[in-house]
């Protein structure tokens, strides 16, 4: 059984898994297509770099007429995103048109990472600091980019097991 | 078209012929990703789906052109007359040859079981079904000249327009002159199958008559036929000339009454509804959510589709609409489209509420998470290389 939302998520699935832009990937729960999970790494030559940040997407039967939710699993310290992981972007909100699709949401919000914004935070206090002390920002950012791999250290040893084992 | 032979069709697209790629890309809704079904065109010159950008300029965010953001008034779509045609051609015809084609040279090189057989018939015969409501039985026998011979499947495409009659005639009992059936995937007399097996084959959908299956090599030469002088119809240019010819002949069905459905009565509602023979079940907001769908499938089809359906078959699109997403809902909670999916689900997942625990989530998908990272890195350093 399926509606015009459901199936419409399942191409962005097949568009995600065939074309997928570098650096992000997202899939849906088994249980629940309406249901994302999402990763997006730092893009190289930001302050983000290498950080693995992962998100939640949450959609509605209204979809593709309506944005989904958005928001942020893991910490993020960022102009447009807030601390409890919500985000400020214009194309989840006013700006949505059906046009888009899991894949462009995820690329819009990478694109985040290279560009800041701060005319319209989310975060004051990092929009402030990305404006008047770059210094502290990055400093700030470069924590929570740590912070961001810290369950990928704890699962280091476990995981080159595997690796190796699968070479 | 079924999700197997979408499958099966993606693939080849994908891997084995990279230039149709982009040609299907062109056909595709920018709404529902899917092929253009009865494509309407703005002011602004961008093409949808009839349904997807009726249902959006009245349920979603904005009156707006969803690609260039443009205000867009619903009374300003036009149809795509042509383009319905190609996409129509492309959905039902050229898709199938090129999975016929695929399965064709599968079993030449596999002894063919029936097993395959009888499952590829199933697919098929999904497949057919699809484009019923559509063709008439003897067009869609015609067109099956185009599944003929053992090209590649480029060459498949060039040659429907190269093939004549002269050719076939040369070597009338070759196999190069039979066709595939496209519900049992048996080859066939071009003419034999035309005016007789389609039919037969059609009228035994669903009951798996193995008859077909079986018959001879005796009683194929039997039926065999050597005269192949009929043309090739055109049907898409007839379809398209005809429709074009007759928008502006036929008498515009009478449009639905325009509610004001902020302040109706549900008495009104009902009576509305009455009057097109739908169902008056459930509350309020499913009866408005009910009229809304319906205004949109019924414009969809009386205004923009040039050859419109009769009204029982909008009746039970909407019926199906109904049962899939107008389920009983109180109408307080209609406000809330997080509540919604939440019943509907039957679960109270709300990702942007103060409930919702980043930290436990996080946890709970650690697994999932794991994967994901796994394949973004892969992109990642495939990029990189």
């Amino acid at each position: 059984m399926s509606t015009p939302a459901k199936r419409r998520l399942m191409r962005d699935f097949k568009r995600i898994t065939s074309d997928c832009p570098p650096g992000l990937t997202a899939s849906p729960l088994n249980d629940n297509v309406m249901v994302w999970n999402a990763v997006i790494i730092g893009p190289e030559g930001t302050a983000y770099e290498d950080g693995i940040f992962k998100l939640v997407l949450q959609f509605s039967e209204e979809y593709p007429n309506k944005p989904p939710d958005v928001r942020f699993v893991s910490k993020i310290y960022h102009p447009n995103f807030y601390n409890d992981g919500k985000i400020c972007l214009d194309i989840l909100q006013n700006r949505w048109t059906p046009t888009y699709d899991v894949s462009s949401i995820l690329t819009s919000i990478q694109s985040l990472f290279n560009d800041p914004n701060p005319e319209s935070p989310a975060n004051v206090e990092a929009a402030n600091l990305y404006k008047d002390n770059k210094m502290l920002y990055l400093e700030k950012v470069k924590e929570c980019v740590e912070l961001s791999w810290q369950d990928d250290i704890e699962d280091d040893d476990e995981e080159d097991d595997d690796e190796e084992e699968e070479e | 078209m079924n999700s197997a032979a979408d499958k099966k069709y993606d693939e080849i697209v994908n891997f084995k012929v990279p230039v149709l790629k982009d040609f299907d890309s062109l056909l595709r809704c920018h709404i529902c990703k899917d092929i253009l079904n009865i494509p309407v065109i703005t002011p602004c010159c961008h093409t949808f789906c009839s349904v997807c950008i009726r249902d959006y300029l009245r349920n979603g965010l904005d009156q707006n052109c969803p690609l260039c953001l443009n205000d867009l008034n619903e009374s300003s779509l036009r149809s795509e007359l042509l383009l319905n045609e190609i996409c129509k051609c492309y959905r039902l015809d050229i898709k199938k040859v090129f999975i016929e084609k695929l399965n064709t040279n599968k079993e030449n090189k596999q002894e063919p079981e029936i097993k395959n057989i009888i499952s590829n018939k199933r697919k098929q015969n999904k497949l057919i079904s699809d484009s019923f409501s559509l063709l008439k039985p003897q067009q869609s026998a015609k067109k099956q000249k185009t599944a003929s011979g053992n090209n590649t499947i480029i060459d498949m495409l060039s040659r429907k327009k190269h093939q004549s009659p002269t050719i076939a005639q040369e070597t009338p009992t070759s196999t190069k002159e039979k066709s595939n059936c496209p519900i049992c995937n048996n080859k066939f007399s071009l003419k034999y199958l035309q005016e007789h097996h389609i039919d037969h084959c059609l009228s035994s959908l669903g009951t798996e008559s193995k008859e077909i299956i079986n018959l001879s090599d005796d009683n194929k030469k039997e039926i065999e036929s050597s005269d192949l002088e009929e043309e090739e119809d055109p049907k898409y240019l007839k379809s398209y000339l005809q429709s074009a010819l007759q928008s502006n002949l036929i008498p515009k069905i009478q449009k639905l009454p325009n509610l004001q459905l902020n302040d109706i009565t549900t008495t009104t509602l009902k009576q509305n509804l009455m009057k097109y023979n739908l169902p008056v079940i459930g509350s309020k907001f499913n009866l408005i959510q009910r009229w809304k769908q319906w205004d949109v499938l019924y414009t969809s089809n009386f205004v923009d589709n040039p050859s419109p359906l009769p009204i029982t078959s909008v009746r039970n699109t909407l019926i199906q609409w109904d049962a899939l997403n107008n389920k009983a809902i109180s109408a307080n909670s209609s406000n809330n489209t997080n509540d919604l999916i939440a019943m509907l689900d039957n679960k109270k997942l709300d990702i942007k509420s103060d409930k919702f625990s980043r930290p436990t989530w996080e946890s709970k998908y650690k697994k999932h998470y794991k994967e994901l990272i796994k394949v973004a890195r892969k992109t990642k350093t495939t990029l990189k290389k």
